[in-house]
């Protein structure tokens, strides 16, 4: 008899086997849990939720410190551009933006709802920077997101007045991930009103932008 | 009671053949939803293992019973692979807080 078809010993055996099996694949850089949207997915928390959600603290990474180890990797490889459809431009998204700007010398293309909740110093350092470009959507962009070459940032739905929870990020997203995410920026994008310079926005602490100008 | 050999064969035979058919409809269901592409690769060793377990049952129809280490191979061999089964369900579930947030915003690209 090779094997013994009763007992724990069996048991044993054939668990061990597939043990070695998934050793086998691990060492052949097969993946055991392959990602459904691309090289890796994570979910991330916002840094603003921290208090709140004491359990997500301890093992979920914040979205900005997503973003800026995603952009340090993709500048390495010579990415030259962000792409935001964000609703407000909190803190989290003007850090990002500074880093972006200031830091690596990319573009940043970012749409945004009118009534930034943005200050008008920051908003107007921003606009006076040639590499980014502002564009003011009529419709609050329902879902929030920040693509950054192959690998996205995708926010939990938020109303105005309540910042997200939690994201997903997607490293390295799959060809048609990225295609659909493109194109969701690119219609919002083009649709937008352009804001070519701090004339076009009223001076208030949160900026307001003005229809029609 | 201990089963007989013929039966452990007929039941090595039609689990087989089950299983096989099985592993083949979650493998294609795999391969076309991105939801169930998760646990890709233990299905399709399961599969692989499934075919085998067919193959060495056909074996053992074929030699009878003078060579029943291969009944027990067939055995073994199903029993790998509804382990592997049971590994690309858990990876399912790994994963399944993340599918389901990504549902919520994104049907369209699932």
């Amino acid at each position: 008899m090779v094997f013994s078809t009763s007992g724990i010993g069996s048991l044993v055996i054939d668990v061990g086997i597939v043990i070695v099996i998934l050793v086998v694949l691990k060492m052949l850089k097969i993946p055991i849990v392959v990602d459904p949207f691309g090289e890796k997915s994570v979910h991330l928390r916002n840094v603003q939720s921290k208090d709140k959600d004491l359990f997500n603290k301890f093992w979920l990474k914040t979205g900005r410190e997503w973003k800026k180890e995603i952009i340090d990797k993709e500048v390495k490889k010579g990415l030259q551009e962000i792409k935001i459809v964000a609703g407000e431009i909190y803190e989290g998204t003007r850090e990002t933006i500074r880093y972006c700007l200031e830091e690596k010398r990319m573009k940043v293309f970012i749409v945004a709802e009118q009534g930034l909740k943005c200050p008008t110093e920051d908003l107007k350092e921003f606009i006076a920077n040639s590499n980014f470009k502002l564009r003011i959507s009529d419709k609050r962009p329902e879902h929030h997101k920040t693509i950054i070459g192959q690998n996205i940032l995708l926010e939990e739905y938020h109303t105005r007045h309540d910042p997200y929870k939690k994201a997903l990020g997607i490293e390295n997203a799959y060809a048609d991930v990225l295609e659909y995410h493109n194109d969701i920026f690119n219609s919002i994008f083009r649709d937008a009103q352009e804001i070519k310079s701090d004339l076009d926005l009223d001076e208030k602490t949160v900026c307001i932008y003005k229809p029609g100008k | 009671m201990i089963p007989e050999t013929s039966e452990i064969m007929l039941i090595g035979i039609i689990g087989s053949i089950i299983a096989t058919t099985l592993s083949l409809t979650i493998l294609n269901i795999s391969m076309t939803h991105r939801l169930f592409r998760t646990g890709i690769t233990p299905v399709l060793m399961a599969t692989l293992l499934f075919s085998f377990s067919w193959i060495t049952s056909l074996v053992y129809i074929i030699t009878g019973t003078a060579v029943s280490w291969i009944l027990e191979l067939t055995i073994h061999l199903l029993f790998i692979g509804a382990i592997f089964i049971l590994l690309s369900i858990f990876t399912y579930l790994i994963k399944i807080d993340e599918i389901l947030f990504y549902m919520r915003g994104n049907k369209r690209t699932l």
